[in-house]
């Protein structure tokens, strides 16, 4: 830096638009944090453009109630998140703020929330399970420590219940150092309540950090909550050397946020209005996982977000399908059929998870895949024409199929499931299959 | 000196500095950029570093040249970042442009002093081990240096600063720079002749690639662009493979590059990696370093094959660039000249005589990732139009677990009537059966789309025969498992035992019905058949007779 710095409050707004003021003459640098003071009220902001004397802020909370008469001064710092393992336990909104009754964490160490770029070379392979307790993703759909594994809902589906049962089940059923990192975009007050009181109840707060950004709070900030999320996690991870999962939902919030914004600053946008750069945006997030070669530490990404009107081309389902490594698909048709978790598994996929997953289990899961296609064949066939149709065979497997869907897909929002369990259950159903 | 007047975002302007267009620039501290635009006094530069904490005001200063790779014999077997600088030594990732001169290398002459040399020529070679291997890696000189060779310095020398020839007073080392966004010379083109042998069979015998011809993989998520681009990698007989990671996902370089490791083929890569989360402009200049490296190592002598995945994402960087330029958009908000790019890019493929007069080959491979599968969207149109193969997969064919799920109706190859000579000398014969049945497969999507208004019963015979087999070939022969050790890989030979053993069981459906019989398929026939895919070419060939034998053609 050549020039000599001075707190130097400024008074020169020139423009006032939504959400970015103009500046100018203001002493900042590119991506700084701005204090705005407008009478008593403080609002914060961030440095999105320079030219010559004018300075572009993006005002977090936005612009409504401001006047040129605002006073403005540059914290000359980035976006950071103070990181410390005492994050631990701990409840924050989208920005890192305490929003539990305890301290501000303090801590000499400001991280970056645009994080870490794990470099390829030094990337390990995921090739170690997750266990969560539910048989659709441990014995069918394997969740990889290092990976990222997005999950796409159809709307109005209660996801939430799911996301807090593997979020407790996760931390109950590791045996090694694990903790679960959980970013929750928009919610609601009632969602807020009941994320807290199930994990107060599951007592697994000790092992997780929660980042719940409310659903009233300013725009802005629903775009940093990932990202103070990821980079506790990286702390966690690559600086404790702790097995983090993160859980973060619902991107489609998310991404409707950032089209928000692409579009009240008149930026290029692409499909149904979405700006140029959502691929980049969005894969800056997810390839924030992995796990170092000979490294302890790992980061696995469990993304959730709905399928505006269950259409998997929609622009932010398709362009997350493009960054994750697999799908989990949740449809309202399963969940009419009463099966709970209502995961497609037919529409299901985790690549990593043949890296995972011993030679009996990979066998067995392509059998129940087998039995359950078969049998969702015939059950579509019958739909039509009627179960007479059917010869005995193809009875037989539209009947384990619907074993399958009851004993093996459904369970409990409490029932944790080892995978011994879930490898007997299916057993059991397959082995009265006729072979291939 | 320069310094900056305005930063928005990837997009910096300067004034006061000396450059020229494309030009390297220093910005503040350690950061870099390119100059994209020159408008009176003021330098539009596009950065490769982040630019939180740069402010108006902070230095910038021209390099002298514009993007450049360090071309040695130190690139195979190793991992470099979209600006050629290695990425072997900080496991967390921060861009920076860095010579490279730790490696060292024993050189050996091929040349004597006095001799006069051409310019490019192999004067030497070096070698390096892999495991148990010890491989010889020739040695050039640059492109711009030739004459009567006055001195040599064999033995051990850095790939930089240390002479190891000097020619016509110019001293020549293991390595030169070249600017990556300019094509390689050579001394002239040579016609493209041979197919790239892939092992994937519904790519060589339906679609197959040329050596020295361009590719593109259109594909929707999940319908294993990626998978199949490192079938290629693993498995192609080019010599040399440069696989640039454009954009995508670090994990599957982890595991490319493990997979290579495994194989004891790590010699024959080169992998240029930017992955999506490494600097968006920095992904731009990726896909011109991996084809200066491909161009290199043709020039060398080597049958290269370039891969990247994927070009849609280097088509974003541009149009990142473009909107913040203020460039009228075109299709999709794509800037106009992209297709421009993209047709200079795919014009660096090609057979060439080097200037050591080999012939060598460099074939690209792109995969292009459409928003929302949709084939209609510019980029793959543009790449569809220009290169000789494409390769379209479906994701229907991929949600039904078929893999390779290429889509044999849209996908097209300018070079297939060539090979027939090819397969004639594989196998006679072959070339016909082929020809036969892509035109049996076209027209058992007919059939196929017939069956489902009309039911299977309303078929005539003919179209019956027509379905049998299309699902026969569909299920035995199209499909192919990646994961499967026998099946990962099919020669030539094999394929054209199992192309002619179809065609010859499809001959003897079809003379039936000329004879006003009803078809009759027979089980033994296609038992047969479908084993022929695992065996190995002396059982392959077994079966074929066998085959052959049992349709009365001994």
């Amino acid at each position: 830096m050549y020039e000599f710095r001075r707190l130097v409050k400024h008074k020169s707004v020139e423009r006032v638009h939504d959400p970015v003021i103009v500046v100018r003459g203001l002493d900042a640098n590119f991506g700084d944090i701005i204090r705005v003071e407008m009478g008593k009220e403080m609002r914060t902001g961030k440095v999105i453009a320079i030219e010559e004397d004018l300075y572009f802020v993006e005002i977090f909370e936005g612009t409504a109630g401001l006047n040129t008469s605002a006073i403005v001064s540059s914290t000359y710092e980035p976006i950071t998140l103070p990181v410390s393992e005492l994050m631990l336990g701990r409840v924050f909104n989208g920005i890192g703020e305490p929003k539990d009754d305890k301290s501000k964490l303090y801590s000499n160490k400001g991280w970056d929330v645009n994080g870490l770029i794990l470099n390829p070379y030094f990337r390990d392979v995921p090739h170690e399970m997750i266990e969560t307790g539910i048989t659709s993703l441990d014995l069918l759909n394997t969740l990889v420590k290092g990976q990222k594994l997005a999950t796409f809902a159809s709307p109005g589906l209660d996801v939430l219940s799911l996301q807090m049962q593997i979020l407790k089940q996760s931390i109950t059923n590791s045996k090694g150092r694990f903790a679960v990192v959980f970013a929750g975009i928009g919610l609601s007050k009632d969602e807020e309540h009941f994320i807290l009181s199930t994990i107060e109840e599951a007592q697994v707060a000790d092992m997780s950090v929660l980042f719940l950004n409310s659903a009233k709070d300013p725009a802005m900030e629903a775009l940093l909550t990932p990202r103070m999320a990821l980079t506790a996690a990286e702390y966690l991870a690559h600086h404790i050397g702790l097995d983090v999962l993160v859980i973060m939902g619902d991107m489609l919030n998310y991404s409707n946020v950032l089209r928000n914004m692409a579009s009240q600053k008149g930026e290029l946008t692409v499909r149904e209005g979405y700006p140029s750069y959502l691929f980049t945006d969005l894969a800056s997030l997810y390839e924030r996982c992995g796990t170092r070669r000979g490294k302890p530490g790992s980061i696995t990404q469990l993304p959730f977000l709905t399928m505006p009107n269950d259409d998997i081309t929609h622009p932010v389902p398709d362009t997350t399908g493009y960054i994750s490594e697999g799908q989990i698909i949740l449809t309202r048709t399963v969940a009419h059929a009463g099966v709970h978790p209502p995961i497609d598994i037919l529409n299901s996929l985790s690549r990593m998870m043949h890296f995972a997953v011993s030679d009996k289990q990979a066998k067995l899961s392509n059998r129940v895949y087998h039995v359950y296609a078969e049998g969702k064949k015939f059950q579509d066939i019958a739909a039509m024409m009627g179960m007479d149709v059917l010869d005995e065979e193809a009875k037989l497997f539209v009947s384990l199929k619907e074993e399958i869907d009851e004993l093996l897909l459904s369970q409990g929002a409490n029932e944790n499931r080892t995978l011994k369990q879930s490898m007997r259950i299916a057993s059991q159903i397959v082995e009265k299959a006729p072979s291939i | 000196m320069g310094y900056l007047t305005a930063i928005k975002g990837i997009l910096v302007k300067a004034k006061g500095i000396d450059a020229k267009l494309y030009d390297l620039v220093a910005i503040g501290e350690d950061g870099f950029g390119e100059v994209i635009a020159i408008v009176g006094d003021t330098y539009f530069i596009q950065v490769f570093t982040d630019v939180t904490g740069l402010s108006v005001g902070q230095r910038v200063e021209g390099l002298g040249m514009p993007l450049s790779l360090e071309l040695g014999p130190h690139l195979t077997g190793h991992f470099f970042d979209g600006l050629g600088v290695s990425l072997e030594e900080e496991p967390f990732y921060h861009p920076t442009i860095r010579a490279e001169t730790s490696y060292t290398f024993d050189f050996q002459p091929t040349v004597k002093k006095g001799q006069k040399v051409g310019k490019g020529a192999i004067i030497g070679t070096v070698s390096v081990k892999e495991g148990k291997q010890e491989l010889s890696i020739p040695i050039i000189a640059p492109p711009t240096v030739g004459g009567v060779v006055e001195e040599l310095y064999p033995g051990n020398h850095a790939i930089r600063g240390e002479p190891i020839a000097v020619i016509s007073g110019t001293n020549v080392e293991l390595s030169h720079h070249w600017p990556v966004r300019q094509p390689r010379p050579f001394k002239s083109r040579v016609w493209i002749s041979q197919p790239l042998i892939t092992g994937q069979r519904v790519v060589d015998t339906f679609v197959p690639i040329a050596k020295g011809g361009t590719l593109a993989i259109p594909g929707g998520f999940g319908c294993g662009k990626t998978v199949f681009q490192h079938t290629f990698a693993k498995y192609s007989d080019a010599d040399k493979k440069v696989f640039v990671g454009c954009g995508e996902r670090g994990n599957e370089m982890a595991d490319f590059i493990e997979s290579m490791r495994k194989r004891g083929k790590l010699h024959e890569v080169v992998v240029i990696a930017n992955t999506s989360n490494m600097p968006l402009i920095a992904r731009e200049g990726s896909i011109y370093s991996g084809v200066t490296v491909a161009e290199y190592l043709r020039d060398i002598g080597y049958s290269v094959l370039m891969m990247a995945d994927s070009l849609s994402r280097w088509a974003e960087a541009i149009r990142e660039v473009g909107g913040v330029m203020g460039i009228l958009p075109a299709e999709e908000g794509y800037p106009p000249y992209l297709q421009e790019r993209m047709q200079e890019f795919y014009s660096r493929a090609g057979c060439v005589k080097t200037f050591s007069d080999k012939k060598a080959c460099l074939t690209i491979s792109t995969s292009v990732s459409p928003p929302s599968g949709d084939f209609s969207e510019p980029v793959t149109q543009y790449a569809s139009s220009l290169v000789d193969t494409t390769i379209f997969l479906s994701t229907e064919l991929a949600y039904s677990k078929m893999y390779p799920a290429v889509d044999l109706e849209l996908s097209f190859s300018k070079h297939r009537a060539q090979f027939a000579n090819f397969w004639e000398s594989t196998l006679k014969g072959t070339s016909k059966s082929i020809d036969d049945l892509l035109t049996l497969i076209h027209k058992g999507f007919d059939v196929e789309k017939m069956e489902r208004i009309v039911g299977a019963d309303a078929l005539s015979d003919e179209q019956k025969v027509i379905l049998h087999i299309f699902r026969f070939i569909r299920f035995n022969y199209l499909i192919q498992n990646a994961f499967d050790p026998k099946d990962v890989y099919t020669t030539p030979l094999k394929m054209a035992y199992i192309v002619s053993s179809i065609h010859s069981y499809y001959t003897y459906l079809t003379n039936m019905l000329k004879k006003g019989g009803k078809p009759k398929f027979q089980k033994d026939v296609e038992d047969r058949i479908s084993k022929m895919r695992y065996a190995d070419e002396a059982s392959c060939k077994k079966l074929y007779d066998e085959v052959k034998g049992m349709l009365g053609y001994v």
